[in-house]
């Protein structure tokens, strides 16, 4: 091997044994460990969830579904609802009757409580709507009451107004 | 720091997930090419404080530009050919506005210790100041071809020229050294 190569040589090898001073991944913020916090907040949040369909009651029903009884059903075999309110009844001009539940107490839903709490029962008054002085019920009215007496004095007297 | 050897580079699943965001799997890629960075931006520009600087900026275009890494040439090509742009760049910035770049080069760093001093000293007067006798474009292919043994087609990829220009140009380099050497008045 003349000089020259020899020197060619010894650069190469100079060459290859060049390191670079640091790690770069590290510079480059690349080695440090992942935060940790959103593990934490999603950890955080899904044990809120839970507890939350916990604690929170989920049976009220909407309140535009008013229950329905049958004509015939005992008073003890209807289902309360869980909120007090009207539960009119279908109605006849022989047995004409609403069911009103004053006072529903609320179930408590909590599970340690909900399995040594006895179901309580609604406090339950059968009223007769003639009981009820304020109450109108549009599905009382016969279809003879357009030709009523009443019926035929009220539209007397609008008339006269005329 | 031991050097990690550059096989593990071409695994595809570590390439795969570097791509798709993992920073594990982008470390682990950048730690196999500092090196080939660093050897070749020194090389090229021949100043340490340089070239570590130009190694900063290869592996930050490198993580931004890998999701686009297609595959169609080897990993290592493909990033070598980001630290030559890389080194380009700064030897025109280099030659247009020298001032600028000496005090940005001089405010950053701390000042070197008498080892780094030492290997810096060293590599300027054997290696660098060896290539700093060629041309521009010799410098690249001797580097490319010979010190980081890349193959004829490899080299002409990234110097965007034919195959046959790179072994010219390959030979002319060495031809260059050798009657440097051989006659050195």
């Amino acid at each position: 091997m003349t000089r020259p190569d020899k020197q060619l040589e010894a650069a190469r090898r100079e060459y290859q044994n060049a390191h670079y001073p640091h790690d770069l991944a590290d510079q480059l913020g690349l080695s440090a460990s992942p935060r940790r916090w959103p593990w934490a907040v999603g950890l955080a949040a899904a044990a809120f969830l839970i507890a939350a369909l916990i604690i929170l009651p989920d049976s009220s029903p909407a309140p535009d579904q008013a229950p329905t009884i049958a004509d015939d059903q005992p008073a003890d075999a209807i289902t309360p609802p869980d909120a007090p309110g009207l539960v009119v009844a279908p109605d006849t001009p022989q047995s004409p009757r609403a069911l009103v539940f004053l006072h529903v107490p609320r179930v408590k839903t909590s599970p340690s409580t909900a399995l040594r709490t006895r179901h309580p029962k609604p406090h339950l008054r059968l009223l007769s709507t003639s009981k009820l002085p304020s109450l109108t019920l549009p599905n009382r009215r016969s279809p003879q009451s357009p030709n009523s007496q009443e019926s035929q004095s009220w539209n007397a007297s609008y008339a006269n107004l005329g | 720091m031991n050097p990690i050897p550059f096989a593990n580079a071409h695994d595809p699943r570590v390439i795969k997930k570097a791509q798709a965001g993992q920073r594990k799997a982008q470390a682990e890629l950048i730690r196999q090419l500092q090196d080939p960075w660093y050897r070749c931006c020194l090389a090229m520009l021949g100043d340490t404080h340089t070239a570590a600087d130009a190694v900063q900026e290869t592996a930050m275009r490198f993580i931004q530009h890998l999701p686009a890494f297609r595959g169609d040439s080897q990993l290592k090509t493909w990033a070598l050919g980001i630290g030559l742009n890389v080194c380009r760049e700064l030897r025109r910035a280099q030659s247009n506005q020298p001032a600028a770049l000496i005090d940005q080069h001089d405010t950053p760093h701390p000042a070197p210790s008498p080892d780094a001093r030492a290997i810096a000293g060293e590599q300027r007067t054997q290696l660098n100041l060896l290539l700093d006798q060629l041309a521009p474009r010799q410098r690249e292919a001797l580097v490319l071809r010979y010190f980081e043994q890349l193959s004829v087609d490899q080299t002409a990829q990234l110097m965007d020229c034919a195959p046959g220009t790179v072994k010219a140009t390959v030979a002319q380099a060495l031809d260059r050294l050798r009657q440097l050497w051989s006659d050195p008045s």
